[in-house]
């Protein structure tokens, strides 16, 4: 578990290292159902690891943490739900 | 880097990052951005051979590219906010001027990449995909510019206004936006670029 | 005029609000068969007879209803442009931006259902293609003078957002205000798409929009219009910016 103190530059090198991770994965994986999943799921941890990290939002009311993470839920449920179903 | 710049104080609760009036504009232009996402969902139900076959169109390695310039800059950023804490002028100079630098980098690459595109004929009539390629990453070009226009402000305005409490708070809004508009590219890019092309 | 005149009035005013927002639903939405519009660019003179204002009748009734009810938006907006004021108790030119929004957008519910009604009431004695043409000219200027309603959305925005001293309205309603205004802009694209989410009766140009408009945005100002009217003078003044608290 990452914590609050990370460096940003620890943060930014699980960033990019998500991203090239997720950009070969999907480009390579003979599953596309599975592949398609991960890069969503990826995108949310990524985002994750923003708001929390990078908008400090650790620091902000708890109000905007839920928010802006439900967001980060909406928009993965919504991603994969839309892939898989069609 | 120290490791006494990441820090504890902004631990005091009554004093968040950023103004609320920034959090809220931001978490209301996501849902914006939401609603966008949902309807590109809808029409890539309704017409999933147009947008698979369009998909393919586009160069992962183009999108990744875009991502990590956002995401190098979002650090630079990062790192301009704590040096305003610390009134470190030069570092705060330094990581605004890498991270302008790394924005335009990233809007360099997305004009040549429309150009490509026009060049081979589409745009954002040619079908259903296309026309959500050209409005969503236009919207979210229209917000890169923007963040960049505000860390340009912040730049010219760094040697006059450092060490002030609404200086501090204008780069944290900044800062916060920024962020934002690098989030929202996290999800742009898998949606159209890696997600559903084969 | 006394003050309890004044206040009872106001009151009044204040509730033309919900008054529009049930009354439209009915008479334009369900009298009207528009949940969703039919999507006439995309459909033959004969077919919109056959498939819209042949079939249901009601809806010249319906219109004509909403003609009158339509009017109820303006009514709130010179209300809500009323409340718009600064520290000294002056409107400005925000408050004149959002009335010049709310008298155009009142009178286009208005005129646009009145014409609809002719459309209606005219089936059948004179041509489909007559009545696709009113009909369809209709819809373009209904949905394409979409800035009458963005200039009101936006100038009450600002005003939420930057003036501080007023507590009236939420800043976050202000931005919400502005969001859905600035969401009309995609209706340029209606005139030109027989399907998806940008055609007249499409997910975006008219779920996402008109649900957010009568919703996030007028059902949000009605609530605190609401609240701001059964407050006292004193409060009132306050809420207002006008006045310190004590």
């Amino acid at each position: 578990m990452l914590k609050c103190q990370t460096k940003p530059s620890t943060i930014w090198l699980i960033l990019m290292a998500l991203s090239l991770f997720s950009t070969f994965f999907a480009e390579g994986s003979k599953h596309a159902l599975y592949a398609i999943g991960a890069v969503f799921i990826i995108a949310a941890v990524k985002g994750d690891l923003v708001i929390i990290h990078y908008m400090e939002a650790r620091h902000a009311a708890p109000h905007w943490r839920f928010m802006y993470r439900s967001w980060l839920v909406a928009m993965g449920v919504l991603l994969i739900a839309g892939h898989v179903i069609g | 880097m120290q490791s006494n710049e990441f820090r504890s104080d902004i631990s005091d609760h009554e004093d968040h990052p950023g103004t609320s009036g920034i959090w809220t504009f931001v978490f209301i232009d996501m849902v914006v951005f939401f609603l966008f996402f949902l309807v590109y969902i809808s029409e890539r139900l309704r017409l999933p051979d147009i947008f698979s076959v369009s998909q393919r169109q586009l160069d992962p390695l183009t999108g990744l590219a875009s991502a990590l310039f956002l995401l190098t800059s979002s650090w630079c950023m990062v790192e301009a906010v704590h040096a305003t804490r610390r009134n470190a002028e030069r570092a705060v100079a330094l990581y605004l001027n890498l991270a302008l630098l790394l924005g335009a980098l990233f809007a360099g690459n997305k004009l040549i990449e429309y150009s490509d595109k026009i060049a081979l004929g589409l745009s954002p009539v040619s079908n259903g995909f296309f026309t959500f390629y050209f409005l969503i990453t236009g919207l979210h070009f229209i917000h890169v510019i923007g963040g960049m226009v505000f860390m340009g402000h912040c730049r010219m305005r760094l040697s006059t206004e450092l060490g002030s409490k609404n200086f501090r708070k204008k780069m944290e809004n900044v800062g916060l936006f920024w962020h934002f508009v690098d989030v929202l590219w996290l999800f742009i890019f898998p949606m159209l670029y890696l997600a559903g092309a084969k | 005029m006394e003050e309890g005149a004044k206040r009872a009035i106001e009151r009044g005013l204040a509730w033309c609000g919900p008054l529009f927002v049930v009354s439209i639903i009915y008479t334009w939405g369900i009298m009207g068969h528009n949940i969703p519009p039919p999507n006439m660019m995309a459909m033959t003179p004969d077919q919109l007879i056959s498939e819209y204002y042949g079939k249901y009748p009601e809806i010249g009734a319906g219109m004509i209803l909403s003609a009158t009810f339509g009017l109820f938006y303006t009514i709130w907006s010179c209300l809500l442009a009323s409340l718009m004021r600064d520290e000294h108790g002056n409107v400005g030119a925000l408050s004149f931006i959002e009335l010049a929004g709310g008298i155009l957008t009142g009178w286009l519910f208005a005129f646009c259902s009145a014409m609809w009604a002719a459309c209606s009431i005219l089936t059948g004695q004179v041509s489909p293609e007559i009545i696709k043409m009113v009909h369809t000219m209709t819809w373009f200027i209904f949905d394409c003078t979409y800035m009458i309603t963005t200039i009101q959305m936006c100038a009450l925005a600002l005003y939420t957002i930057l003036n501080k001293k007023q507590t009236m309205f939420p800043a976050w309603a202000g931005w919400v205000s502005a969001a859905i205004g600035i969401g009309f802009v995609p209706l340029i694209f209606m005139p030109f798409v027989t399907d998806g989410p940008f055609m007249v009766a499409g997910l975006w140009n008219f779920w996402i929009i008109f649900t957010g408009w009568i919703f996030a945005f007028f059902g949000v100002y009605n609530f605190y219009v609401l609240k701001h009217v059964y407050k006292s003078t004193a409060d009132q003044a306050v809420a207002a910016g006008r006045l310190a608290i004590v």
